[in-house]
């Protein structure tokens, strides 16, 4: 069975709640070739992101003298989203299993506490999204990390971008979490997005206009022997692909929605099953528009 | 330039979708693109008309593939037939909103089905869809046969029968009279739908002339849906030559037996002079009818074309007797190309049949429709399986003409296709409709509402209205569109526009 394939938009916009690839009043997508599977795979493998909302982006190759970080290693999930149904349109929410930034230690010549103008200037999470298969579109994607949740508008076209490749640091298997004053922060709010990331035409940068609400929780960073409490503030900014394509409408279909009808006469909307409930429920008509001709012609 | 030199355009006739040539050209009372707009008097636009729940049950029907008119004795409802996913096709009767019948039919991949309404019966072939050589072919389902619906609720049966089985015990009766002599007698019995089946029981018996003959041991049918049998009989015979078919059966006048129980028929006497009615043809008829793609009604025979086996090929009843189909006299060919026959329509007493990519037709010349001259009518246009409009609840062309869908647009028909179609101005837009999926397209003609509405293959609806005259520079064509989308529409109660959905896979 391939890949359902999405020509257009599709408003997935979600503020809570969490993937429901079964869930009972999920939607199916509707294609000519009677699809009745197939999947959604994206996968998170990087992330750019500031500090404190800084306008710079701050990376682990750009460690302060003396201190020597380690790779980065951003796990990464592939969120697929497998079977018959898609969740429902406005339903939508992604849930990545771990965002793990992980530690990096002090070495070098000049070990010490890592001061929070330090820490501001060096740490950097790159990560990159990557929607693999047949989707085409924009989407919504709301992952979650536990304490974790970011939302973002992403533009994306069906190819996959080269992740940026920061200096490696070394692997380490902590997490890592950043506390304020002994709380841990869960929420790093923002205002513009953008997402710089490079691909085979080099550096590109995309300006999204959604805010990205960012939560991580971070291990607690130890430079050398001393662990350093120091909280910041990240701002996430993430970035799929530069331009979107736009193919259209997707026409999305109600799960529960098939069955028997008829025109009535002077109603202005539509009325539908809902097998769900065993009542109906009102929709709008979808979009009566038209177009006229090129007037003046 | 100052906006107030500007001169104003004024749009205030709208006139549906204009799709052919260039945008630029589309005139100012046209749409490039439009959705889900109505049409209000001659050239005023609203949004169309909302849908609403057809049925009122708490478990209506869903995974709607097909709906069909089924006018009964008692009133007009809808035939309709529904998909599981496990690939099962169930056949239901609406009777009303509050009022189901069903499953009259489960049939494993039966995913579309012809249906002919015959004196309050429904006939019923199921097929589908094979890929043949890369080729979409609908055609019977195979190892199916045609079924007969009786309109009461009860389970469709398969149509046609065999005779019975077992052997009659003959004697000489009370005093009476035959045309002394060597007969051949059997017993035809017939089923509810007034189905005859091949004489059976064939016993052979030398009466006397001044004697009648009685009958015992008379076999019933294992067939509960037989309700009669007859007694047959032949002239007498000379020179018996041991084939029991090869002689001339009759009907016996009173030799009638008005059930499938009593085994006993006694003291029949009858001249040869008295048998008139011929009952020899029974014995060619198809015992069980092959399911085939097509159903249609012509001069009082059944028409069923495209069978499993024979895609050009059409098996045609007697006259009145929809059942009774010769296998080698009720034969129409048409010239195989390996295309399945699509549809077939009557039209001012001629039965026009097509292919994807042609037109024939066959007529009448009162004689076996073996003998029927086929005609070529056009070699370029013809239609899919639901490509010509029917016509409210009639199954049935309009007065005078057929409306056709065709590769090139819609077009009227009245034995030939009529140029320029009625989808004239929406040339691209019909043309850009993919060939292989015009096997979903479905047309039906609602004259009350002077609409064409016609089922697209992506689930949308495009809306033909005539109001202002069925002309193509007349027509205002809308496409329409829902959540669940369209998958099947018929007109039910002469004006209500009934769909069907099904969303779970698109037929």
């Amino acid at each position: 069975m391939p890949n359902v394939v999405l020509n257009g938009y599709m408003d997935l916009f979600n503020q809570t709640g969490a993937w429901l690839p079964n869930g009972a009043n999920a939607i199916k997508l509707r294609g000519l070739d009677s699809p009745t599977s197939g999947h959604l795979a994206y996968s998170v493998i990087g992330a750019n992101w500031s500090i404190d909302g800084g306008a710079t982006r701050v990376a682990f190759n750009n460690l302060p003298a003396g201190l020597t970080p380690i790779a980065a290693t951003d796990v990464s999930t592939n969120l697929f989203l497998s079977g018959a149904t898609i969740p429902s349109a406005y339903n939508w929410a992604g849930t990545f299993q771990t965002l793990t930034f992980n530690q990096f230690t002090a070495g070098g010549t000049t070990p010490g506490i890592l001061t929070l103008a330090q820490l501001n200037t060096f740490l950097q999470i790159d990560v990159n999204i990557t929607f693999a298969g047949a989707i085409l579109g924009q989407v919504d994607v709301n992952y979650t990390n536990g304490q974790t949740e970011i939302q973002t508008l992403c533009s994306y076209v069906a190819y996959s971008v080269t992740s940026i490749t920061p200096s490696p640091l070394n692997t380490n298997t902590s997490p890592v979490t950043i506390n304020l004053n002994g709380t841990n922060m869960d929420q790093f709010p923002t205002s513009g997005v953008s997402m710089h990331f490079t691909n085979a035409a080099g550096a590109q940068v995309v300006a999204l206009p959604n805010a990205v609400l960012v939560s991580t929780v971070l291990a607690t960073v130890t430079l050398g022997s001393t662990a350093l409490t120091a909280l910041r503030n990240f701002t996430g900014t993430i970035t799929l692909f530069s331009g979107a394509v736009s193919l259209g409408t997707l026409t999305v279909y109600y799960a529960t929605g098939s069955g028997i009808y008829k025109f009535v006469a002077n109603q202005r909307h539509d009325i539908l099953y809902d097998r769900s409930t065993g009542s109906t429920v009102s929709v709008a008509i979808p979009n009566p528009y038209g177009e006229t001709g090129f007037i003046g012609g | 330039m100052a906006l107030r030199d500007h001169q104003p355009q004024v749009i205030d006739t709208f006139n549906g979708l204009w799709s052919r040539g260039d945008y630029e050209n589309t005139p100012l009372d046209h749409f490039i693109d439009c959705n889900n707009l109505k049409f209000q008097g001659t050239s005023g636009i609203t949004t169309r008309d909302g849908i609403g729940v057809s049925q009122t049950v708490a478990a209506p029907l869903e995974n709607i593939r097909r709906i069909y008119n089924y006018p009964t004795t008692t009133g007009n409802t809808l035939i309709i037939l529904i998909t599981d996913n496990a690939g099962n096709g169930s056949i239901y009767h609406l009777v009303s909103a509050s009022s189901l019948f069903g499953p009259l039919l489960t049939i494993a991949g039966m995913t579309d089905f012809a249906f002919l309404p015959y004196a309050g019966r429904g006939y019923i072939s199921p097929f589908t869809t094979y890929s043949v050589g890369g080729l979409n072919v609908e055609k019977g389902l195979q190892s199916e046969f045609l079924y007969v619906y009786a309109g009461d609720g009860t389970a469709a049966r398969k149509a046609a029968g065999v005779g019975m089985a077992g052997s009659v015990t003959i004697a000489n009766g009370a005093a009476g009279h035959t045309d002394a002599g060597f007969h051949l007698f059997g017993f035809v019995s017939e089923t509810s739908s007034g189905y005859l089946c091949p004489p059976s029981a064939i016993g052979s018996f030398t009466t006397g002339a001044n004697l009648s003959v009685s009958f015992s041991s008379i076999p019933t049918s294992g067939d509960a849906n037989v309700t009669k049998r007859y007694l047959v009989a032949t002239k007498v015979i000379t020179g018996y030559n041991g084939n029991t078919e090869g002689y001339t059966f009759y009907f016996v006048p009173n030799g009638t037996i008005n059930n499938n129980t009593a085994t006993t028929l006694s003291n029949i006497s009858f001249y040869d002079q008295d048998l008139l009615d011929d009952a020899s043809h029974l014995f060619d008829n198809y015992t069980e009818i092959p399911a085939g793609a097509v159903l249609t009604l012509y001069r009082d025979r059944l028409c069923l074309l495209a069978t499993y086996t024979d895609i050009s090929l059409g098996l045609v009843s007697q006259i009145g007797e929809p059942e009774a189909i010769n296998q080698i006299s009720g034969l129409i060919v048409m010239p195989p190309d390996g295309n399945p026959i699509t549809n077939a329509q009557n039209l001012r007493d001629v039965l026009y049949v097509t292919k994807r990519s042609r037109t024939g037709s066959f007529t009448d010349n009162g004689d076996d429709p073996s003998s029927w001259p086929y005609i070529v009518v056009d070699n370029a246009l013809g239609t899919c399986v639901h490509g010509i409009a029917t016509v409210i609840d009639s199954g049935s062309a309009s007065v005078d003409y057929l409306i056709v869908c065709t590769y090139a647009g819609i077009a009227m028909f009245n034995g030939r296709y009529i140029i320029p179609e009625l989808s004239w101005k929406i040339e691209q837009f019909w043309r850009d409709l993919t060939r292989a999926d015009f096997r979903y397209i479905q047309i039906i003609n609602g004259p009350v509402q002077k609409e064409l509405y016609i089922v697209l293959p992506d689930g949308t609806m495009l809306i033909g209205n005539y109001s202002n005259g069925m002309d193509p520079k007349k027509m205002r064509w809308m496409p329409i569109s829902c959540s669940p989308g369209f998958n099947t529409v018929a007109i039910w109660q002469v004006d209500e526009v009934v769909i069907g959905s099904n969303i779970t896979a698109f037929i």
